[in-house]
């Protein structure tokens, strides 16, 4: 009996074992379940947050982003001047207008309508414009500027984050105005702090960026703007053409026709 | 032939509140809307000068940082003169819905400009391709939110092909008989598309 019993008694455990099979199962994959849509939740927020690539604008369906800017600009006395001074017959002669130099910080990221495309690299994040085809390289190696960094349109820029904001300094710029039309004037001692972000379950872009010129302005100056996502967008070449300067002279229309139907 | 000289002169008792309500706008909108400053011509008045052109399309390119419109017009010796029109960067008017086919060679216009100082050269207001039904393209000193906009949205159809979201250009649909109306309630050549 005991033999029987003996031996029934594994059969019912071997039994029971196999029957808990399917709960166990469905236990361990669910758990299994949790554990990895956690770990793909966890990757998804990461890259969100702290992964910015791809194409923004400045404008989306309804038409161009609303932007923020100071209500006033505290100029220092040199400020002013240079303000003053700066008209749009000024522009005449400025070459950033009608020669295709190039764009310059900061006001590659204030213009109206801009798209940028945001690639992350090894030890930089490229930003790359349309307008002008500019293309900023952002520094997330930690490197400061070397000695004898030459002052240039875009100047020299750093990156670090700071949890999920990417916060970026450039100096050396060459220095100029901040809107062609306007004539804020930005010196060669200028630090520019942007600092970009995403709001939780948002794919587009939060900028903030601040203008510390202590030659120009008495306080830093800020600006804001949400570069929407857009991924349906793409930066295109620029082809930037000069139609000539806007002199009073009469344009030579028959050499201005031959140079374009040559494009 | 066909050339006029707009003083723009407002004259209406309200100028004061346009002027106002012009400035609010200014002070409110948001920078470097309009990419790149021309020197205007001005009147005595402080006023762009507004010229109206009638004459046919030589060559439209769009380009970066401006646009070339290229016109063959007629004027006021009844001599034949090219004219180099500027309009948006490419960049912009593309994602309005524009390419290089959109204004052709040939096409017979009345345009209306801005006048820079430069003889021969200007930004553009207004133009009118005609056709049937003819297309009326609008830019500087129109577009946006403006009285003439509003004006010109509440007569007219939009072409289906100029999507003027980034309010640098705008396109409508013109059939004869909304021309004729236009003609007959702002007088004068090229009247709806006037201050």
């Amino acid at each position: 009996m005991k033999k029987i019993l003996g031996s029934k008694r594994p059969e019912r455990e071997r039994r029971g074992k196999i029957g808990a099979l399917p709960y166990f199962l469905v236990i361990a994959g669910a758990i299994s379940h949790v554990i990895t849509h956690a770990q793909t939740s966890d990757a998804q927020n990461a890259n969100s947050e702290l992964d910015f690539s791809g194409v923004y604008t400045t404008f989306d369906g309804p038409g161009v982003r609303t932007f923020t800017k100071p209500e006033a600009y505290p100029f220092t006395v040199e400020g002013e001047r240079s303000f003053s001074a700066h008209t749009p017959e000024g522009l005449v002669g400025d070459p950033n207008q009608y020669d295709c130099t190039p764009e310059d910080m900061p006001q590659i990221l204030l213009w109206g309508v801009s798209i940028m495309q945001i690639a992350h690299e090894d030890e930089q994040i490229v930003m790359s414009l349309e307008r002008g085809d500019t293309v900023r390289s952002i520094h997330m190696n930690g490197a400061t500027p070397p000695a004898g960094q030459p002052h240039t349109a875009l100047g020299h820029s750093v990156g670090h984050w700071s949890g999920v904001v990417l916060t970026v300094e450039t100096t050396h710029i060459a220095g100029g105005v901040m809107f062609a039309a306007e004539g804020h004037p930005v010196s060669q001692e200028t630090r520019v702090t942007e600092r970009y972000w995403r709001k939780p379950g948002e794919t587009h872009l939060q900028m903030e960026l601040v203008v510390d010129d202590p030659v120009n302005y008495t306080q830093p100056i800020s600006f804001a703007r949400e570069w929407a996502w857009s991924p349906d967008e793409q930066v295109r070449p620029y082809n930037c053409v000069s139609l000539g300067l806007q002199e009073s002279e009469a344009v030579d229309i028959n050499e201005l026709m031959r140079r374009l139907e040559q494009l | 032939m066909r050339i006029r000289q707009h003083p723009v002169n407002l004259k209406f008792p309200g100028r004061f509140f346009t002027l106002v309500f012009t400035g609010i706008l200014f002070a409110c909108s948001q920078p470097t809307v309009a990419h790149h400053s021309f020197p205007p011509l001005l009147t005595e008045d402080g006023e762009e000068v507004i010229r109206i052109f009638e004459g046919s399309i030589e060559l439209f390119k769009l380009l970066n940082p401006h646009t070339a419109l290229i016109v063959n017009v007629t004027n006021e010796n009844d001599v034949e003169e090219r004219w180099l029109i500027e309009f948006s960067a490419s960049f912009s008017l593309v994602r309005e819905g524009w390419t290089d086919d959109t204004l052709s060679p040939g096409d017979k216009i009345t345009i209306a400009i801005l006048a820079s100082r430069s003889s021969n050269r200007g930004r553009l207001r207004a133009v009118l391709v005609h056709g049937e039904p003819s297309q009326l393209f609008v830019a500087y000193g129109i577009r946006g939110d403006t009285p003439i906009m509003s004006r010109l949205r509440e007569r007219l159809p939009t072409c289906e092909t100029i999507e003027g979201r980034l309010d640098r250009t705008a396109c409508f649909s013109v059939d004869a008989q909304a021309l004729h109306a236009l003609e007959e309630e702002f007088p004068g050549q090229m009247g709806y598309v006037m201050p």
